[in-house]
């Protein structure tokens, strides 16, 4: 009989956009492993030059339908640092009031519709409402909060159009901040039920050694500010991140791999959480030391834990920035354009998402770059697959292929941000 | 309580359901019958509809006829329709319906009116083809709400 076996999920379920693995087995040896991303390029970069800085926050909302937000708050921070303006204390409280409907809009689904099968032997999220509906029932609560947060700042959840350079183009009246208090403080319970009972999961017992990269602030649990560091002793600005990220093509991926000083590294919710335990609030630092988990935590698959913490924190922020808000003079500082460049990081539920770009003059965009967080992930994803391989030999085939779909919907890509870039050679005869 | 949901975005032909919904506002009650439009509301649609109600949905659809064809789809048939491999990124209408389903959620009544569009076009307005086809759908909604009134 032959050792060798091959492993192929031709098409990834319950993640976002196309892709597909790859594994080829050598006896006790993987010889070949490949996440195969054939999600079309999109060259959103591409389309970007030439457009005016007002438009940049709409176009950019529209490579995700699920965090939009993180495209825009990277964008309209990038081009203010270009243009050198300063948004005002009231400004930053309502974008990280923003930034938290998407972390838990982002995050409901996905604990929900697409990880928590893995874990409890469902195929789908059907059979899981089926069986639990109360569970299911909760998520969408969560979510629909998110999402209710989203509309009132960005006139709409999906692809919103609230948010602009210098700002947003209208605030929430008191009323609307009143009444949306008021729902997130009845949903309380619900945040902290959601975390213990992701905490009572049946979860893999693994342990992968990879830097955690993600924003750290001075003060506070970072959403739209703050400096990358790594868990390995990296501490950069976001004008220094292409100095250290080296991102490169792979063959069988339409979107680039990306290195952090040469190595794999790891962004996204587990990360974060790793590297900014201090700056949790008491009452979620507190839920996270009682789930069990010895913080941090080098295991993937607590990441849906992570999620569930962050759902718990970005609840509790929002209720404190609703609670001391008073609807602001002008939504917005007044922008002028100048010639120049601006680099940001901000925290989007998959992890760094990091933009840079070159302006002119009159505030049209001369080059732009955006790096996604599923991007950053993907040389670990891979190297965390491999890993997984060697650790499931004895499994039988389908038991594998599982196994290692559920490693990979783990980390959440999204795949339709994530391929943002392909080399195009063209060759004119 | 009767709500009508239109449902779409504002892109090209997926504004139908929301201009057809438009064009029943005022026309009726309003203590009996509600109307509403949404943007791509993704599992939030479980949220405008409790059990007791009767819901009428007015989408654009695509991929089971001409263009300005009508379709009518009821409860079951609609969740029928439903993709079990569920992305959060694509959780449409049927899936959505089957999901209310699966959690007992159902309302009393539930109907979708589906005006076939052609292929998917960037604009800001309706084409020519839908334009004209929208008072079909609108008089479909309006004589279903008129049966469910009178029932």
């Amino acid at each position: 009989m032959s050792s060798e076996r091959r492993i192929e999920v031709p098409v990834l379920t319950r993640v976002e956009g196309e892709g597909a693995l790859y594994v080829h087995i050598d006896g006790t040896r993987v010889a070949d492993l490949r996440l195969n991303i054939f999600e079309p390029p999109r060259f959103f970069e591409k389309f970007l030059e030439g457009r005016s800085w007002k438009e940049i926050p709409d176009m950019v909302a529209r490579i995700c339908g699920i965090c939009p937000v993180a495209y825009q708050m990277s964008a309209v921070h990038a081009i203010e640092a270009a243009f050198g303006a300063r948004i005002t204390p009231a400004i930053r409280r309502l974008r990280r009031l923003y930034y938290c409907g998407e972390w838990m809009e982002s995050h409901s689904l996905h604990i929900h519709l697409l990880a928590a099968p893995d874990f409890l032997g469902y195929p789908d999220a059907m059979a899981l409402a089926q069986d639990q509906p109360g569970i299911v029932r909760r998520g969408l609560r969560l979510q629909g909060l998110g999402n209710a947060i989203l509309s009132t700042m960005g006139g709409r959840s999906v692809h919103p159009v609230g948010a602009r350079v210098g700002g947003f183009y209208r605030a929430p009246d008191q009323a609307e901040a009143v009444a949306l208090l008021a729902r997130l403080r009845a949903a309380a319970q619900d945040a902290e039920d959601l975390v213990r009972w992701t905490a009572g999961l049946k979860l893999p017992d693994v342990t992968r050694q990879a830097p955690f990269v993600s924003l750290r602030h001075a003060s506070e649990y970072p959403m739209n500010e703050g400096a990358i560091v790594s868990s390995e002793g990296l501490n950069i600005s976001a004008a220094e991140f292409d100095a250290h990220v080296m991102e490169h093509q792979v063959p069988h991926s339409t979107a680039l791999h990306a290195l952090i000083n040469g190595k794999p590294y790891w962004v996204g919710p587990l990360a974060r959480l790793n590297n900014n335990l201090t700056h949790l609030p008491p009452h979620t630092l507190r839920l996270a030391e009682q789930t069990g988990i010895h913080w941090p935590s080098a295991n993937p698959y607590h990441s849906i834990v992570a999620r569930a913490l962050e759902i718990h924190f970005a609840l509790h922020e929002s209720i404190a920035i609703l609670e001391h808000y008073t609807p602001p003079g002008e939504p917005f500082v007044e922008i002028t354009p100048r010639a120049g460049a601006g680099a940001w990081c901000t925290e989007a539920p998959r992890g760094i998402l990091w933009q840079r770009y070159e302006m002119d003059g009159e505030g049209l965009v001369k080059k732009s770059r955006i790096v996604p967080p599923t991007s950053q992930n993907q040389a670990q994803m891979e190297a965390d697959l491999r890993a997984s391989v060697e650790e499931n030999l004895s499994l039988h085939d389908d038991d594998l292929r599982a196994r290692l779909e559920a490693g990979i919907r783990n980390y959440d890509p999204c795949i339709s941000c994530s391929t943002h870039f392909l080399n195009l050679m063209l060759k004119r005869t | 309580m009767i709500r009508v949901i239109g449902l779409g975005s504002p892109s090209g032909d997926d504004q139908a359901g929301w201009l057809a919904a438009r064009a029943l506002c005022g026309r009726f009650d309003e203590q009996r019958v509600e109307v509403s439009v949404l943007d791509r509301p993704g599992p939030a649609l479980l949220e405008h509809w409790y059990k007791e109600d009767s819901v009428l949905l007015l989408d654009a659809v695509r991929g089971a006829g001409e263009a300005g064809s009508l379709h009518c789809l009821e409860g079951d048939e609609i969740a029928r329709l439903a993709d079990a491999a569920i992305s959060s990124h694509s959780l449409g209408v049927a899936e959505c319906v089957a999901l209310a389903r699966t959690l007992h959620a159902m309302p009393g009544r539930l109907c979708l009116l589906g005006l076939e569009i052609g292929p998917v076009r960037q604009a800001d307005t309706v084409s020519s083809q839908v334009q004209h086809s929208l008072a079909k759908l609108t008089e479909a909604a309006y004589a279903k709400i008129v049966l469910w009134l009178n029932s």
